[in-house]
């Protein structure tokens, strides 16, 4: 886990300290990419807390989310069809879904472990 | 967990943590541009409006010496000698001269045992009253709190305010009056009207060397009368 944390900050620093930025025009594409990754992390720890976490379909997930996400969405600006309203919605509801999940399952923990220490 | 999956991860962090940091970035890059655009987009609107501007006070003056240039001669000079004459009695330029002050304003207390309470308040027809006997008495220009009493200028009660020339003004209310300060003063002076509501109200009247009266300066809206063309 806390390689995970370690690489993010990284990149993070990183992307702060590359003196360019990235064009203007991707920034929608980016943005839309970023949160379809986020869906997939939302995703991967509710499936670690589950117990039903494979490793190859998270990262398959994850990479293959984002691209195509970002280019869905440069296809629909192309043809004139919003579809980055599209995937905002659907990306948005997942992520909230899962968080709810996630809040489900800790707050299942948290009591079944208090019920344990009786 | 195979060996290599942290690995894996940590390469997926960094290049997220990357992305997110150069997609902040660059939206705060937009939002810089945008405002320096808008700010760019509007002084070269100000400095088109400056421009317009200053075009249309050419043309103002180019149109002004055309006129003159063809309307000038004994003409224009005599339009321009009535309107200097009808001006003061259209009430549109500032006039002073001898005459009175008139202040009206409510009673603190009731004169009279069980006085309605509407006999303390100055009412339109009081400030009608005391304007009717000043122009009787000669006055040549009348103002009620600083408001030039005109051809089209109205008085009238609106709650506890007055309303002239549309404007609301409460008491006191001060009416000024360039004339001849003699006849004015007899004139408020010996009105049974005027007499009778000083018992109720503060009626005050006092004679001045120098009115001075601002000119009226409200809009001028005649579109109803329309002016009659003299053997037309």
């Amino acid at each position: 886990m806390w390689i995970v944390l370690v690489g993010l900050a990284l990149g993070v620093l990183i992307g702060l300290a590359v003196p360019n930025v990235l064009p203007a025009s991707f920034a929608s594409y980016l943005s839309i990419a970023l949160l379809a990754a986020l869906d997939s992390a939302f995703g991967g720890i509710r499936a670690g807390l589950e117990g039903n976490f494979v490793p190859l379909t998270f990262v398959t997930g994850l990479v293959s989310n984002a691209i195509l996400a970002a280019l869905l969405t440069y296809v629909g600006n192309k043809m004139g069809v919003p579809l980055f309203d599209a995937a905002l919605f659907a990306f948005g509801f997942r992520i909230f879904q899962n968080l709810g999940a996630i809040r489900h399952h800790l707050l299942d923990r948290w009591t079944h472990s208090r019920v344990k220490l009786r | 967990m195979p060996r290599h999956l942290p690995l894996l991860f940590s390469i997926i962090a960094v290049g997220l943590g990357f992305l997110t940091a150069q997609q902040i970035r660059t939206v705060s890059f937009i939002n810089h541009t945008v405002q320096m655009q808008e700010g760019q987009t509007l002084s070269q609107l100000v400095m088109q409006a400056e421009r317009g501007n200053l075009q249309a006070a050419d043309r103002i003056r180019a149109d002004r010496a055309r006129l003159v240039q063809l309307g000038g001669g004994p003409n224009l000079a005599r339009i321009h000698r009535l309107v200097a004459r009808v001006r003061p009695l259209a009430a549109l330029t500032p006039v002073t001269g001898s005459g009175v002050q008139v202040v009206l304003h409510d009673a603190a207390f009731a004169r009279f045992p069980n006085e309605p309470a509407a006999l303390k308040l100055i009412h339109d027809q009081y400030v009608l009253r005391v304007v009717a006997l000043l122009s009787v008495a000669g006055a040549r220009a009348i103002a009620i709190n600083g408001q030039r009493y005109t051809a089209t200028t109205s008085i009238y009660c609106a709650g506890p305010t007055i309303r002239i020339n549309d404007v609301p003004y409460a008491s006191p209310f001060v009416v000024d009056a360039v004339g001849p300060p003699a006849p004015m003063m007899r004139a408020l002076q010996t009105d049974p009207d005027i007499l009778g509501w000083s018992q109720l109200v503060y009626i005050h009247v006092r004679r001045l060397h120098d009115v001075e009266i601002a000119p009226y300066n409200g809009l001028i809206n005649l579109s109803l009368a329309k002016p009659v063309k003299i053997g037309g």
